[in-house]
């Protein structure tokens, strides 16, 4: 059974307005934006198409150890149905299981997507891909910033408020909030990590632990990291952060209301209203309200807007990071066992500011992946490659390499259509991508070499456009034209239209821009708060 | 005049290898059966009647059933009797042209609606064997419009007996098969196909002879080909021979033992077997027959052999037998995959699995690295790969490693010899 509803076609209409702002989406940007508006008192309606639970919660319990050793471990690895079962394809190992595909499945169907030369990554659930991400929680620098509409300063508030609220372990503070102790490092890592801080600081090359959306100290319902290792079949701790957990909290507050399979597939507007016309399993019903926030993801918002202001059948530019993965081996673990426990999310972080454009990268450890993903690159016999590559495992680093969105060159195009969407993306990257991406692997490999971790040879794979999953610069904030935003993500063709998800984003930098989007979103909300106050008062005036 | 459909069937023959299929799909389709036999081990069903009868008697009065009207009812007459295809020249065939006379007669007099006649693909007035000419003498008895002979093609699948028996015995016996004539064409059509066809033409209104058969004829050497690697998991060379050592071959089976016994007579109806042309009998009896490498797929057979392959594989992935459960899980996830057919292997690799490392394919993409890949991610998510895998002796485990990684630089030249054969 799939955990939404099917939004068949019905003509059943009804029309619902009694809040001051629609948020569309249930993922870390859509909360994101709603706890500063909730707080303050204001009236909010979320409407999303998942159920409001997650999608998924059938998660193995025990460890990495355990885990390996239970007879029934196949229908994690490759769903009870075995359709994940000899699947090849250069994925990352995450999108890869039965967690992952009930979180994605159906997403282009029900956009009315089609791609070519780009693999669409998005959910339809509750939680939307805070379900299967990596939870790698990073700050965007100045240079970072760069093409933003605001710099750092004014953001850090925001990233301290949303780390307060979601929790990370890193063991420093980041803008200037403190986090909770940093998960262990695994042993190769560990490896890498003491000879690095034994050699001299070298400013081309920012190796540190990555920061996770992940407690280290129990919060709540959610408990710190036990280390299962099993982080890739969906923790069931809690202890990775995922926006579904606090659509619980917020749902507790009487001025918020949400309204479950509900799919977004419309929006219109008057002079002082804009509406959202949304389809559930039983009818259609049309919600109005003074603001509404887009926070559907990338592409189903950048959807939702072309088809609003008419943008129909010309491309629009949708950035995302070209990136590639290398493995790292450490020869003196090879052959040694695997651990029963692990932290299996991203163990280090590196930047490296010096190379033509900035590239950054999480570094995990390979001693809780499937062994399968090495063994079909070995060129051996197959017991061999088995054997080989579960010597390797325990030695392995796969370090994940991203260059700048404005290496991407993918083309969006809304086609037009009444009600059921028609969207078509044209994957590619720049001609300089793959140069940018090669040069960064070899640096990579050279500064890696100086720690104890070897580059394997011809190990250095370049995903397919599309596999990162970060999309985001459709609408940018502060740009020029109909498909731009405003300084605070309003649409310049729409007012009243906020768009709080990667979609308006200015430019994508290298970095992992998950934490970014929620900072921008808490921001947004907290602009509207004094709007809408201000807006009230206005009313009250001229009532009086 | 009441006409058909048909609603009880008289079957002779009907406990031999086509006989159980047809009286099952009769019996299913609704029809009353009364089956002339010697014997009444067959089944026991209310629609069905069991009437003491041998070829060479004529119909016997209780087997038509009074109660439906005699145009109602039909003969299939399936019984062949081997033993008495008595001499050559214009004399033979004895018993089986007198019965079918003595049966024909009767139907004729009790005003019986239909009578079918399992008649065979070689049947001609010049055929090279017995079995074909007396099919063709008995087909000339039925020259009434409501009689008609059923030319019957290659027929496979269901329990290995009678010609088909034969042959999937002889495409498992030995790598290696000297056969007359590989590359001549046969039309086959599998059992239940045939049963439905028998079962359409008790109520059809064609005359003469109709052929069923598939339309679409394959090499004789294929078709064995393909029972080696459906039925046993193997490969099969055929080497072609001339008739005449054939035969002398067929001489020589009778006397060796632990072989299975080739008849003359086989032999020379394959060696006359002509194109039919039946794709208009087909159609007009509104038969579909399905090529027989994707209904063989389905017999139970073909699972075996799946399990069979999963075996191979998971042994030479592992280095130790599999557990039975990882065998089930290795033909669940074939399936899922919407695959039926296991792939053909070398009979030394059935014995020593291990043998695949010096030929497997270096293609990713190849059938058997899917399949290997396969076998791989179910070794290492299972509880005994995981044992396998993780043995204790790091040292051991280790200086394994290596030797493994040695003994495939060695093989590597090997297996580009083995590229093609794979593909």
């Amino acid at each position: 059974m799939f955990y939404f509803a099917d939004f068949g076609h019905n003509k059943k209409r009804s029309f619902v307005h009694d809040s001051d702002a629609i948020i569309v989406g249930s993922g870390p940007a859509g909360l994101s934006a709603a706890w500063p508006l909730v707080e303050a008192g204001l009236k909010v309606l979320m409407i999303d198409a998942g159920s409001g639970d997650a999608p998924f919660s059938d998660f193995p319990s025990g460890d990495i150890g355990k885990f390996r050793l239970r007879a029934s471990n196949w229908k994690t690895r490759y769903g009870t149905d075995l359709s994940l079962l000899g699947l090849q394809g250069d994925y990352s190992p995450k999108l890869m299981t039965p967690l992952a595909e009930m979180v994605t499945g159906k997403f282009a169907e029900l956009n009315g997507l089609r791609a070519q030369g780009f693999v669409p990554i998005g959910s339809m659930g509750s939680g939307g891909l805070s379900n299967i991400w990596g939870a790698l929680s990073v700050v965007f620098n100045d240079a970072d910033l760069s093409e933003f509409p605001f710099d750092r300063a004014e953001l850090d508030k925001h990233y301290a408020n949303i780390i307060r609220r979601i929790g990370l372990s890193f063991g420093g503070t980041i803008a200037g909030t403190n986090t909770d102790p940093a998960t262990p490092l695994g042993r190769a890592a560990e490896k890498v990590f003491s000879i690095h801080a034994k050699i001299p600081l070298d400013k081309d090359f920012v190796l540190e632990r990555a920061s996770n959306a992940v407690i280290t100290q129990d919060r709540g319902d959610r408990s710190a990291c036990k280390n299962c290792g099993l982080c890739l079949w969906g923790c069931s701790h809690r202890s990775i952060y995922n926006s579904v957990f606090e659509l619980k909290e917020l749902r507790q507050y009487p001025n918020f209301d949400f309204q479950p399979f509900t799919k977004a597939i419309k929006l219109g507007s008057n002079e002082n209203l804009n509406f959202v016309e949304a389809r559930g399993p039983a009818q259609s019903r049309i919600f109005s309200a003074p603001i509404i926030i887009l926070a559907a993801g990338t592409i189903a918002t950048t959807s939702l807007v072309a088809r609003k202001i008419g943008y129909l059948g010309r491309p629009i530019r949708l950035l995302s990071n070209p990136a590639a993965a290398i493995a790292f081996v450490i020869p003196r673990l090879i052959g040694s066992d695997l651990p029963d426990h692990s932290f299996s999310l991203g163990q280090l972080t590196y930047e490296m500011p010096a190379s033509t454009s900035s590239c950054f990268g999480v570094i995990y450890g390979a001693d809780t992946l499937p062994l399968d993903i090495f063994a079909s690159r070995i060129p051996l016999s197959r017991p061999t490659a088995l054997r080989l590559s579960r010597a390797l495992a325990p030695a392995l680093l796969l370090a994940t390499c991203y260059v700048p969105g404005k290496f991407s060159a993918n083309r969006l195009y809304v086609s037009a259509s009444d009600e059921t969407p028609n969207v078509l993306i044209d994957g590619n990257q720049t001609a300089s991508a793959k140069r940018e991406i090669f040069s960064a692997g070899r640096s990579l490999s050279s500064k890696m070499r100086r720690r104890g971790a070897f580059a394997l040879p011809g190990s250095l794979t370049i995903s397919a456009p599309g596999t990162d999953g970060h999309y985001a610069g459709t609408l940018p904030m502060g740009g020029k034209g109909d498909l731009a935003t405003s300084l605070y993500g309003e649409l310049n063709a729409s007012k009243g239209i906020y768009i709080a998800d990667g979609a308006s984003f200015s430019s994508l930098p290298a970095k992992h821009c998950t934490l970014t989007i929620m900072a921008n979103a808490d921001r947004i909300g907290r602009h509207l708060i004094s709007k809408i106050a201000m807006r009230a008062q206005t009313k009250r005036n001229l009532s009086v | 005049m009441k006409k058909y459909p048909i609603e009880h069937v008289i079957v002779t023959g009907g406990t031999g290898y086509i006989g159980r299929r047809f009286v099952k799909a009769a019996l299913i389709s609704g029809c009353k059966v009364t089956l002339l036999s010697r014997g009444r081990e067959f089944c026991v069903h209310q629609n069905l009647k069991y009437v003491a009868w041998s070829l060479g008697e004529s119909l016997p009065g209780e087997a038509i059933d009074t109660d439906i009207d005699p145009l109602a009812q039909a003969v299939v007459h399936l019984a062949h009797d081997w033993k008495n295809q008595s001499g050559a020249g214009k004399t033979e065939g004895g018993l089986n042209i007198d019965g079918t006379r003595a049966l024909v007669e009767q139907a004729r007099h009790s005003g019986l609606g239909r009578f079918v006649f399992a008649s065979s693909q070689s049947a001609r007035a010049d055929a090279p064997n017995v079995y074909g000419r007396v099919k063709w003498a008995i087909e000339q008895l039925l020259d009434r419009p409501n009689e008609v002979s059923a030319r019957i093609g290659l027929v496979y699948g269901g329990p290995q007996q009678a010609m088909y028996g034969l042959l999937s015995k002889l495409s498992g016996i030995s790598p290696i098969l000297p056969m007359v004539d590989p590359r001549r064409p046969v039309q086959p059509i599998y059992i239940d196909e045939l049963a439905e066809g028998l079962l359409r033409l008790t109520s059809s209104d064609h005359v003469e002879w109709v052929g069923l058969a598939s339309a679409k004829s394959i090499r004789f050497g294929d078709f064995l080909r393909t029972l080696a690697r459906e039925l046993h998991g193997t490969r099969l060379l055929i080497i072609p021979i001339p008739i005449q050592l054939a035969l002398c071959a067929c001489d020589l089976t009778a006397v060796i033992p632990f072989i299975p016994t080739v008849d003359r007579e086989r032999v020379l109806g394959l060696a006359g077997t002509q194109l039919m042309p039946c794709a208009d009998h087909l159609t007009t009896l509104g038969l579909e027959i399905e090529d027989c490498e994707s209904r063989l797929a389905f017999e139970p057979s073909a699972r075996r052999t799946l399990l069979l392959e999963g075996r191979i594989l998971l042994k030479y992935v592992m280095k130790a037998w599999p557990a039975h459960s990882l065998l089930r899980l290795y033909v669940r996830s074939l399936y899922v995959k919407g695959i039926r057919q296991a792939i053909a292997m070398p009979r030394s690799v059935r014995l020593l699995p291990s043998l695949l490392r010096w030929m497997e394919p270096f293609d990713q993409k190849a059938a058997l690295s899917r399949r290997l890949a396969i076998a791989v991610a179910i070794a290492q998510s299972s509880p005994q790969g995981e044992l396998i895998l993780s043995r204790k002796n790091v040292l051991a485990r280790n200086v394994a490693v290596f030797l493994g990684v040695s003994v495939d630089t060695l093989a590597l030249p090997i297996r580009v010899l083995f590229r093609r054969f794979w593909s």
